[in-house]
């Protein structure tokens, strides 16, 4: 608890108040009244969805610091048990902004859905997890934004030639993907700790 | 040597990997890397040679109106504000006002269009992947034009409504146009070719159709990461210190820096470029062609978006000690990434992302390149201020004087305490 509580003070108030900028401007730049099921899609996965890699990505980034990492690999509490609370709380944050951005779409007259809300969340994991990963594997900050932006990029580029892994199939009323996307996202996350762990 | 030891670090870097495989995967999903089944022919009388935007004011005008009757009805109007698909619902007080500019262009009053509009039920909307989520809002009843309304008159109405909507509707005076549709003559169609074989000496269309995707998909958005990687490297790799005391000067170091990861992004684009582009080489075998063109648009349009971007990587890095830099381009590419798109009369002067997305309509290019060489100059003037920026705080930090997210958190710290004194 008191792990939790310090890396909530320290470590994720700017990348969760991010998020909530991400969350904010959504409605600015899209339409977000009395919407049916598909349209709502459009701004939750073309956008929203990004708040995943806003949240997950830097879950290592404080011990890419040298000194922080020295520091940390000193204490009696391993990192990958840190790393696993940071993991835990990021997911609960997406969890928690997309109920939000979702109660407001209902108050606004939207058709929200079950299936809506699971292809979200998928996205935000499945986005949010490749940034995990990615900094995991290379310990660069940079790669580690880089990988999920590019993955978002090609789903512009691509379509639903990705096809399971197609980030924007609900704006084209298809809702399988999501199984594939949230579950891809908790192994990469479970591959990204055991990474580390073994890393030392 | 110090440039080529900055190159290395760029070029033997994991984010260098990951740009590369961006940059190859972009152009390859959108078929740019081999035009050698694209071939531009000259255009055969009797043959349908496309579609085109006109200004027919006779054509223009009921389309439009009965387009915003229909969406009134069901107060549902679709735009694309920043680029992005949006529908507009409007208040009550809002719709009233449109019922007064419709009324204004019809013969029927503003009570009786709102007595239309509550009859209608909500709209059902479905969302076409061919028409970019468009909604669409069937036209149950035309409505007819008042007999006396001048083009200017509507056009200024068409204006009213679309500042109701929020902007970015079809009713803007430039996007008028996409209510009139006309067939491409054979002489059209002829002009077309002469300037496809005389101007562009065929080869031009296609380095601009590759340079608009590569400017579109990565090269705007993928070098900041290289600049943020860059800077943070010696940080992380504990070097800032030893860096700083070297006898190079901060100009020297940071200039150096920049041309490296300028030079990185831009050489493997202008090599892809000429392998796109000379897929479509053996298709004109006796044509003079204008074999500079890959590397003329190289320069003039994807370079100064990626110093731009390198620009900002440097100076926030620099600044802040953070990837803060990531985000903001993030955030600019996101908003601008679409926008340029529906700009038919030129870019905006401030656009990040010009567009033309097009193999052919070389006039619409000609007719707008003072509007392009406008935005061009004012981003390259735009990124060698941000440089001179970076050169600022770095010779600031490696004087002490500025230490990144370092100072900003102390006097946060500071106004904290005082606040705190104040309160004991």
């Amino acid at each position: 608890m008191e792990i939790a509580k310090a890396n909530l003070r320290h470590n994720f108030p700017g990348h969760f108040a991010m998020a909530v900028v991400l969350m904010v401007l959504t409605p600015v730049l899209f339409g977000t009244t009395e919407l049916r099921e598909q349209a709502c899609a459009v701004p939750l996965e073309m956008f929203f969805s990004l708040i995943g890699i806003v949240l997950l990505t830097p879950v290592f980034t404080p011990e890419q610091n040298p000194q922080i990492a020295e520091t940390v690999a000193a204490k009696y509490i391993s990192c990958t048990h840190v790393y696993f609370i940071r993991t835990i709380y990021s997911i609960l944050a997406i969890l928690g902004l997309t109920c939000i951005f979702v109660g407001y779409l209902g108050s606004q007259g939207c058709e929200i859905t079950v299936r809506l809300v699971m292809g979200t969340v998928a996205d935000g994991i499945f986005l949010g997890a490749l940034g995990f990963i990615s900094g995991a594997v290379s310990g660069n900050t940079a790669v580690s934004y880089m990988v999920p932006m590019v993955y978002y990029g090609i789903n512009y580029a691509a379509g639903n030639r990705l096809g399971r892994f197609y980030l924007f199939s609900m704006t084209r009323g298809e809702y399988g993907a999501a199984p594939w996307l949230l579950g891809s996202g908790i192994i990469l996350l479970a591959a990204g700790i055991l990474i580390k762990w073994k890393k030392g | 040597m110090l440039f080529l030891s900055e190159v290395k670090k760029v070029v033997f870097s994991a984010v260098f990997v990951v740009f590369m495989a961006a940059l190859i995967i972009m152009p390859v999903s959108q078929d740019a890397m081999n035009f050698s089944r694209v071939k531009l022919e000259e255009p055969v009388p009797g043959q349908t040679y496309g579609q085109k935007y006109e200004e027919n004011p006779e054509m223009i005008m009921p389309a439009a109106l009965n387009s915003l009757y229909s969406e009134f009805l069901y107060n549902n109007y679709v735009a694309y504000p920043i680029g992005y698909y949006k529908i507009v619902k409007l208040n009550e007080a809002k719709r009233e006002q449109m019922a007064k500019i419709i009324s204004s262009l019809t013969d029927i009053s503003p009570e009786e269009l709102l007595k239309r509009a509550e009859e209608k039920k909500s709209v059902e909307e479905t969302v076409s992947e061919e028409a970019d989520f468009a909604v669409h809002t069937p036209i149950l009843e035309a409505v007819s034009l008042k007999a006396d309304i001048t083009y200017g008159a509507f056009v200024e109405a068409m204006q009213k409504a679309d500042k109701l909507i929020g902007g970015g509707s079809s009713y803007e005076e430039k996007s008028l146009t996409r209510f009139c549709q006309a067939p491409v003559t054979y002489e059209e169609a002829m002009e077309q070719y002469r300037l496809t074989r005389e101007e562009d000496r065929f080869t031009a269309g296609y380095a601009r159709l590759f340079a608009d995707y590569m400017i579109v998909g990565v090269m705007t958005l993928l070098p900041v990461f290289l600049a943020v990687a860059l800077c943070l490297k010696d940080k992380r790799a504990r070097m800032e210190e030893l860096v700083f005391v070297r006898r190079a000067g901060a100009g020297r170091i940071v200039a150096v820096r920049y041309l490296a990861v300028v030079a990185a992004v831009m050489i493997p684009e202008l090599i892809l470029a000429y392998i796109s582009n000379a897929s479509a080489w053996g298709l004109y075998p006796e044509e003079a062609l204008d074999y500079l063109a890959p590397l003329k648009y190289a320069v003039i349009w994807i370079l100064p978006s990626v110093m731009t971007s390198v620009s900002v990587g440097m100076f926030f890095t620099e600044l802040t000690g953070t990837s803060i830099a990531i985000a903001i381009q993030g955030l600019w590419w996101f908003f601008d990434s679409n926008q340029g798109i529906w700009e038919r009369d030129g870019c905006a002067l401030f656009r990040l992302i010009p567009r033309h997305n097009s193999l052919e309509n070389t006039q619409g290019w000609i007719d707008h390149l003072d509007k392009f060489t406008a935005n061009r100059i004012l981003f390259t003037v735009m990124a060698l201020l941000l440089l001179a920026g970076t050169v600022w705080i770095y010779s600031q930090r490696r004087r002490g004087k500025i230490n990144g997210m370092q100072k900003i958190t102390r006097n946060f710290r500071k106004l904290g305490n005082r606040k705190s004194k104040s309160q004991a």
